[in-house]
């Protein structure tokens, strides 16, 4: 009798698995066609998105990804390119960097000079408070992003003996991104 | 279960943030301004609908011990689909709401309203369940939002009106007084919970009385025929 | 579910009455502030009585409005609205715009106090309440300080910063705040907060009132005085870190007028003396860690959630029950543990 019931909750749990593979079966089928009709516009939008940020901190013709660099002890920096005319010769460097603002993680791109002078920032993902840190990612005219072109090594906020002056209320998404300025910095310097 | 009765519980009487007291955690993250509102309570609204009918459609023929599992890979089925075509598509809004919409996996509303009715319930029940609940639930995501960014910004409509090169999700609204005089703090977290306390508390004290007036008025009618 | 009704007789009879009531309190707590406003007026001119003035006005308005408009009685004529209202303003940055205390009034008066049953009911003090509101929303406004008229002459500038921002920087003070200035409130800050000798006056006639008790002042201030003694911070001498963080900022002000406030601290003695070391140790940890200045507010309105529990845990002695009685209470339930205990190992 217990042998019974046993092999019967047996055959049972076969059918649950049965059931709920048909289940995730199908969920995937439906998924895998609509990942396959959005996969080249979302490609499109993001890789669209980048050209803007990098246009947007240093326009040039080519940007040629390097490896080679050191990057800081984070792990920030996540891609680094240098920027070419066309002629070949070096006019800057443009990073993409991953590190963490007040509230969680902030994507930005980071323009270099030749001469290793930050030409502007690009916030393209963040979560920081809105009407405080969230001003960081402003790109109006006249926005915060704008005081930190012209930093060179060295450059600190205001509060911390340096020149530039933090967004009000958010001092922390400030520092943060003046810091990953100058790790951009450091790794450009790297490549030699 | 009449399509009016269900439109009343769905909008009033049972709806799912204010009475139920579901899926408040995105309703007090992304409302601060109307354009998220609007964007993320129609997508909670498809994906709600979809979700019921499926699970409806289904409901006779999942084993009662899986039918937790079986719910929730529909739903998040659901969501990433919603998810793929917003990035695709509306780009703007995927940005702004950011990770709120792959956590509508777990907002309690499709997974209550698919245990609570839907298994229960035909097709037809099941899928003006979903439309009215997802009108309740965007409703309410309007009314804080446009609440929240009057007292805080001084705006209405961000993001919908007043569009910079007409890119819908840009733009700072309707400026109905100057911003410097909003009070910054309905816009961060405390100001979602204070504004959806004091919502829940309206639509308390509202649901009481008009509950108190159906007794008195059954009361008198009793009289009457006692009389 | 309603709550059950009690009823129960006092005491016998014949009773004595008392004639104060609400409204008495409140009067006293108005007579006590006046030193205070009196020095706010004579460092920040007559037009730093414009915001207490919208300040009081507003409170009173929406008290008597919220009521109204819910049809219960009306509860302006006990005065604690036109005290929320001064208190509100006191602990508004003088030369704030007349705006701004309507808007923190609407706050305290109707979110904290009336909707939560309105006065004796609310958990949270209004009136800080209101300031944090503010302080959160408007930052620019709200720390923002006025050259008091002393000062005219030394600083050159309308604005200027408080000794609070210097020692949060950890630079040293300047010449003009010396131990005397700071105590008589020769010093820029909240319209209220500024001079500790005119608060303890008022603190002193609250006492003799026997309208608030010395726990709560004392065993605030005590912590903070003990605390920055103990630690100290570098670049300043031990006692002058101490005597610098006793006079500067709101910390009288709220040791005798916002910690001691009835319905959001405790009501017993030990709970008292706790409650003021919670805020005062609350108070030095943010002033020396945390991201502002200023911590007294934050620190009272931490402790005010924590009330309810401090009532709790230290209940007063019933009446007829000696303290020997409590001992031997004590250890026959230590007695019924120890053999519960044995009776579990042997068995």
């Amino acid at each position: 009798m217990a042998e019974k019931t046993e092999k019967k909750s047996g055959n049972q749990i076969v059918k649950l698995a049965l059931v709920l593979l048909a289940v995730a079966a199908i969920m995937a089928f439906v998924l895998g066609i609509v990942n396959e009709i959005t996969k080249d516009r979302i490609a499109e939008i993001a890789a669209e998105k980048t050209a803007t940020a990098y246009a947007n901190v240093l326009e040039a013709p080519t940007y040629d990804e390097a490896t080679d660099f050191t990057n800081d002890e984070n792990q920030t920096i996540t891609k680094l390119s240098v920027a070419k005319n066309d002629a070949g010769e070096t006019t800057g460097y443009v990073a993409e960097t991953t590190f963490s603002g007040a509230q969680g993680m902030i994507t930005m791109v980071v323009g270099l000079d030749d001469t290793y002078t930050c030409t502007g920032v690009y916030i393209t993902a963040h979560s920081e408070t809105s009407g405080l840190g969230a001003k960081a990612a402003e790109t109006t005219a006249g926005a915060w992003r704008d005081n930190v072109v012209g930093a060179t090594e060295g450059t600190a906020l205001a509060k911390d003996g340096g020149t530039i002056e933090a967004i009000s209320g958010a001092t922390i998404t400030s520092r943060a991104v003046v810091n990953e300025v100058q790790s951009v910095i450091a790794a450009a310097k790297s490549l030699g | 279960m009449n399509i009016k009765q269900q439109f009343k519980e769905g909008l009033i009487t049972n709806n799912p943030v204010l009475v139920q007291l579901i899926g408040m955690c995105a309703t007090m993250a992304i409302t601060t301004s109307l354009f998220n509102g609007i964007g993320m309570g129609i997508s909670v609204l498809v994906i709600l609908t979809c979700c019921n009918v499926v699970v409806s459609l289904i409901r006779k023929v999942i084993p009662n011990d899986i039918r937790l599992a079986i719910f929730v890979l529909v739903i998040a089925g659901f969501v990433t689909i919603v998810d793929l075509l917003l990035q695709a598509y509306i780009p703007a809004l995927s940005a702004s709401l950011g990770v709120f919409i792959p956590l509508i996996v777990v907002n309690c509303i499709i997974i209550g309203r698919a245990e609570a009715f839907c298994q229960k319930n035909p097709i037809g029940p099941s899928f003006f369940d979903g439309i009215f609940q997802g009108l309740g639930y965007t409703l309410v995501l309007i009314a804080m939002c446009v609440i929240r960014e009057f007292l805080g910004k001084g705006s209405f409509g961000t993001g919908i009106f007043h569009l910079v090169d007409g890119v819908i999700g840009t733009g700072n609204g309707i400026q109905i007084f100057p911003a410097e005089y909003g009070a910054l703090v309905m816009t961060l977290p405390i100001g979602g919970f204070i504004t959806l306390g004091c919502l829940i508390a309206l639509m308390q004290y509202a649901l009481k009385k008009s509950e108190k007036k159906k007794e008195k008025a059954l009361a008198e009618q009793k009289e009457k025929e006692a009389a | 579910m309603t709550p059950k009704e009690y009823t129960f007789d006092a005491a016998y009879q014949p009773q004595v009455r008392a004639k104060r009531g609400t409204q008495n309190i409140m009067l006293d707590v108005i007579i006590a502030l006046l030193p205070a406003i009196a020095v706010g007026v004579w460092q920040f001119g007559f037009a730093a009585l414009i915001p207490v003035a919208t300040s009081v006005a507003s409170c009173v308005f929406f008290e008597w409005a919220y009521r109204k408009l819910l049809k219960k009685d009306s509860s302006i004529g006990d005065l604690s609205a036109v005290v929320t209202g001064l208190l509100l303003a006191m602990v508004l940055p003088a030369g704030a715009p007349w705006w701004v205390p309507i808007i923190g009034a609407f706050f305290a008066i109707v979110i904290v106090k009336q909707l939560y049953g309105g006065i004796g009911k609310n958990f949270l003090n209004p009136a800080l309440a209101g300031r944090a509101f503010l302080f959160a929303s408007y930052a620019t406004i709200m720390t923002k300080w006025v050259t008091p008229a002393a000062l005219k002459g030394v600083v050159d500038a309308t604005t200027m910063a408080t000794p609070l921002s210097y020692m949060k920087a950890g630079a040293e003070l300047p010449e003009y705040y010396n131990y005397m200035s700071m105590f008589l409130g020769k010093m820029p800050g909240c319209f209220g907060e500024i001079s500790a000798v005119a608060l303890l006056i008022g603190g002193l006639y609250l006492i003799c009132r026997k309208v608030i008790t010395w726990h709560i002042p004392v065993s605030f201030i005590g912590t903070v005085a003990v605390l920055t003694l103990l630690f100290g911070h570098e670049g300043y001498g031990r006692v002058d870190w101490m005597v610098c963080n006793l006079l500067s900022g709101g910390l009288m002000l709220g040791a005798i007028f916002m910690a001691t406030d009835y319905s959001t601290s405790p009501v017993t003695a030990p709970g008292r003396l706790i409650y003021g070391f919670g805020c005062g140790a609350l108070t030095v940890l943010i002033r020396v860690f945390g991201g502002f200045p200023e911590g007294v507010s934050f620190a009272i309105l931490i402790m005010n959630c924590c009330a309810w529990f401090l009532d709790k845990l230290t209940p007063p002695r019933q009446f007829g029950v000696t303290k020997e009685d409590l001992k031997a209470k004590k250890a026959a339930a230590k007695a019924a543990k120890k053999e519960a205990k044995e009776a579990a190992a042997n068995g």
